[in-house]
């Protein structure tokens, strides 16, 4: 057995090498790429403010942005999509992107399910891709926050480059409300958002089976007590787990705990930053849960279900052993029945968070992103004004649908009253054999820069849509923006605070559900985080979110 | 007077005698010299065999023992190692002071004990047991079938525990049967270390006893002779004949296996234990793992682990010490 532990020191270590031999080499690099430009850039800044265009200069992509065939490095962290595809360039949107564009791009995609993991090791070698994509809700984050990124040498500062991006840049002009949420705290450009078209595109929640529901007669369920009833019935009719829990015990976006006005984590009641775990919500939270599992109302096994928030064990489901869980839109239609269910009257709905009382509004959810990943541009790329204006193009509004439909050919999607609505057959039984994962990858864009989900809406199944409108029906007004940042200095403090504070929350909620240990200890298990300092915690998200809401936005 | 006069001759004979002395020594470094350059030549094909084994040693094991510098600094990627401001002890003290540090060092001491205790005795009884059976066929089949689990893959290893040990699962239902409650095992911090030894035990059983098998077939035949005619049944026979003889590969392997007492299969602690079971199982490398990879603070990531290396080899140090001093076999 060789010594894990000496395996990755060495590969920090040879990591470390590697950025000791970039520091030296970079310090005469760290001036923008090109200096030229940099007088008109500021004249274009200026203009911005005072409502203009943001673009004088180029109102459209001239193509093909290279007279030569250059190529690019785009780090692109969605293996798990690809199935039997190599890359993107297997994929005709970037094949004819490609052609039109004169500009090859090697995709650089890390090993599925540790690509946090080499997103943080990018920083340590010198050979930066040129576009690095990151999800921001996986934690892709430069260690000092963006503005250290940018300050430290690893991205550009785009604010120089704001006219070879017309097209997001217009974008950006039309939905005003989002300006603050693409700059960073000191108004720096740190990349390019992936936008979205549409307000509420909130597609996880809370699901329930909606044949259990018909078969005991009962409504879909709106306060606790109705849950409580609910799950009885389930249990009832022989499901093993009437509520299925991940090992936290408590869905990542509040969607159980919402009605008693807390998150598991961090959240904002009108700007001021609150703890879930110590505020009174939460006792009320783990006790209700306690109660519904010493009833067998729970999945038994919960404290060994591993996975992301939405991940169940499937056969559990076609199994009928699943009555309620937090899921995807995609489970709650036939396609998932088709899957391998037992029973052809699986159907799973959406419903809203529970609430105490009938006509309670909860404020925690699953937020509205209207900006997703962000793509940095390699402060050191050769091309970086190329690589700029090749990403600018796919916020071009007729590019935008290619890469969200597909191609103009018709055969992806149908045109439907002018609008093209994704042909769901040539998805899940597509003559060509492309698996669904992989459909967008290789007829579209996955995950397209500028999401135009409008349209795919229309064509969800009716228990799609029932599901989205209830998982949107309440507001998300209490959710901590997704785009605050903190310092590098606040990041030390508030990982090493974190660290401990959030294996004890955890360890804890479970014991409390469980009955491992008993509620008289909660209150000493509040003092105890308190205790851990989560005070300087909550101050350090404060300080970062009154930051956001005075960045120089609109 | 007299002593000086005596003491004369003396000095000028152990003077002579050094000058002797340095003759010879040089003359057999030469005479060694000239071995090891006829060795090198006549041997030459085996030290380029070696000469991977040693760029693999350096490379892999003495390089990034630079990289403990990292732990007390406040390493950023960007100044590098000679950049990085230094910060003493500061992470180590952070360490000291969180109030996991008892519980992971507690953790890491028992799992690895316990494992110890159990997992390292187990193999040689096997050995031992297999010695006495006559009958071949028999000897090989159980031999082969204990091993073959050596060659599944932790994560299959741990997927089948976690279906075994559900509120439905096998193992659970046997744990009813001895007063249990029934709730998924994998859950419960009291279950887990008998989960994490038991099913080490059960995948390196027939892989660890082979070293002793091989050893037993050395020990020489007539003293087994000689203790029948003595009179020694079968079990004197173990005790006195077996057991001595196995002996010196027990106690190496004995001391390596301390030398490893803080370094745990740590992949499969993570694949095993969840926010129920931290209690009994978050280990010190799991809690690297976290802080390290999953939070990007590498320099408490690192001071930690320096620690862990520390006690490590504190063990390991003192178990060759007690060995040497209790029988004649050490590491060094």
């Amino acid at each position: 057995m060789k010594k894990a532990s000496r395996i990755s020191a060495a590969l920090i270590a040879m990591a470390m090498l590697l950025s000791s031999l970039a520091g030296c080499g970079s310090k005469t690099e760290a001036e923008p790429a090109e200096s030229a430009p940099a007088g008109e850039s500021s004249a274009a800044s200026q203009a911005t403010p005072e409502g203009e265009p943001a673009a004088e200069g180029i109102t459209e992509t001239p193509l093909p942005i290279s007279a030569e065939k250059i190529e690019l490095n785009f780090w692109w962290p969605y293996a798990e999509d690809l199935a039997e595809l190599k890359d993107p360039n297997d994929g005709e949107f970037y094949q004819a992107l490609e052609e039109k564009t004169n500009v090859h791009i090697n995709w650089i995609i890390p090993a599925e399910g540790s690509e946090t993991d080499a997103y943080n090791l990018l920083f340590a070698s010198d050979d930066m891709p040129d576009i690095v994509m990151q999800l921001l809700s996986r934690n892709m984050l430069y260690r000092g926050g963006q503005d250290k990124a940018i300050d430290d040498g690893f991205f550009a500062e785009l604010n120089d480059y704001t006219q070879y991006m017309p097209n997001y840049m217009g974008f950006l002009d039309k939905n005003p409300s989002l300006k603050k949420d693409v700059v960073t705290d000191s108004g720096k450009r740190y990349g390019m958002y992936q936008l979205f078209d549409r307000v509420c595109i909130t597609e996880s929640g809370l699901a329930v089976r909606q044949d259990f529901l018909d078969k005991l007669g009962l409504d879909r369920p709106v306060t606790y007590d109705d849950w409580h009833e609910m799950l009885a019935g389930f249990k009832s009719l022989g499901c093993q787990a009437p509520l299925y829990l991940q090992n936290t015990g408590i869905p990542q976006f509040g969607e159980l705990s919402a009605g008693f006005g807390v998150a598991p984590e961090f959240f904002q009641v009108d700007g001021t930053v609150k703890y879930g775990p110590v505020e009174a919500g939460y006792k009320e939270y783990v006790t209700l849960m306690n109660q519904w599992y010493s009833e067998g109302l729970i999945d038994p096994d919960f404290m060994a279900r591993t996975g992301s928030f939405t991940s169940i064990d499937n056969e559990m489901m076609f199994n009928d052993n699943i009555g309620a869980c937090v899921t995807w839109t995609t489970r709650c239609d036939k396609n998932y029945v088709e899957r391998g269910a037992k029973n052809e009257d699986l159907r799973l709905v959406g419903v809203a968070p529970p609430v105490q009382n009938a006509g309670d509004t909860t404020h925690i959810r699953s937020d509205d992103f209207q900006t997703g990943s962000v793509y940095s541009f390699s402060a050191n790329s050769e091309h970086l004004v190329e690589a700029i204006e090749w990403m600018d193009y796919h916020y071009n509004y007729d590019v935008a649908l290619d890469a969200n439909y597909g191609l103009d050919d018709g055969r992806s999607f149908n045109m439907v009253d002018g609008k093209r609505i994704l042909s769901y057959d040539f998805r899940y039984s597509n003559p060509e054999g492309v698996s669904p994962t992989a459909f967008f990858i290789k007829y579209a864009v996955k995950d397209a820069p500028l999401k135009i989900p409008d349209y795919q809406t229309d064509i969800f199944l009716p228990l799609q849509k029932e599901s989205m409108d209830a998982w949107c029906s309440q507001p998300d007004d209490w959710m901590m923006p997704i785009n605050i940042t903190m310092t590098a200095e606040e990041n030390t403090t508030y990982s090493s605070l974190m660290a401990d504070i959030k294996t004890f929350v955890d360890e804890n909620t479970v014991s409390f559900i469980s009955g491992t240990k008993s509620l008289d200890e909660y209150d000493a298990f509040v003092e105890q985080i308190k205790a851990m300092g989560i005070d300087d915690a909550i101050a350090i998200q404060q300080a970062a979110l009154d930051r956001y809401n005075n960045r120089p936005g609109e | 007077m007299p002593t000086a006069t005596a003491a004369k001759p003396k000095t000028i004979q152990t003077a002579k005698a050094a000058d002797e002395l340095k003759a010879r020594k040089e003359l057999e470094k030469k005479d060694r010299n000239r071995l090891i350059r006829r060795d090198l030549k006549q041997n030459y094909a085996v030290y380029l065999m070696l000469l991977p084994v040693i760029a693999y040693f350096i490379i892999f094991h003495y390089l990034p023992m630079g990289g403990i510098a990292m732990a007390f600094q406040d390493f950023s990627f960007r100044l590098g190692f000679l950049g990085s401001p230094f910060v003493g002890f500061k992470h180590f003290l952070a360490f000291f002071n969180s109030i996991y540090f008892f519980r992971l060092l507690k953790n890491t001491l028992l799992l690895s004990m316990y494992g110890l205790l159990i997992s390292f005795p187990v193999p040689i009884i096997l050995a031992l047991l297999l010695n006495e059976v006559r009958n071949q066929r028999f000897k090989k089949t159980v031999q082969t079938i204990s091993y073959l689990p050596y060659f599944i893959s932790v994560v299959v290893v741990v997927g089948i525990l976690q279906d075994f040990t559900k509120s439905q699962g096998l193992l659970t239902q046997l744990s009813v049967l001895l007063g249990g409650d029934g709730g998924n095992l994998l859950g419960k911090p009291e279950a887990f270390r008998a989960l994490f030894i038991g099913s080490n035990v059960w995948q390196h059983i027939g892989y660890s006893s082979i070293i002793y098998i091989s050893a037993l077939s050395g020990i020489d035949q007539e003293l087994y002779e000689a203790a029948k005619i003595d009179g020694a049944g079968r079990w004197k026979q173990t005790l006195h004949v077996t057991l001595p003889g196995l002996m010196p590969t027990i106690v190496i392997l004995f001391i390596m296996r301390l030398g490893e007492v803080m370094t745990l299969d740590y992949e499969k602690v993570l694949l095993m234990y969840g926010p129920s079971t931290y209690q009994t199982a978050d280990i010190i490398q799991t809690y690297v793992y976290r802080i390290g990879l999953q939070n990007g603070d590498y320099s408490y990531a690192t001071a930690v682990g320096l620690f862990n290396s520390l006690i490590n080899f504190i063990v390991i140090f003192i178990a060759n010490k007690i060995s040497q001093k209790v029988g004649e076999t050490s590491l060094w």
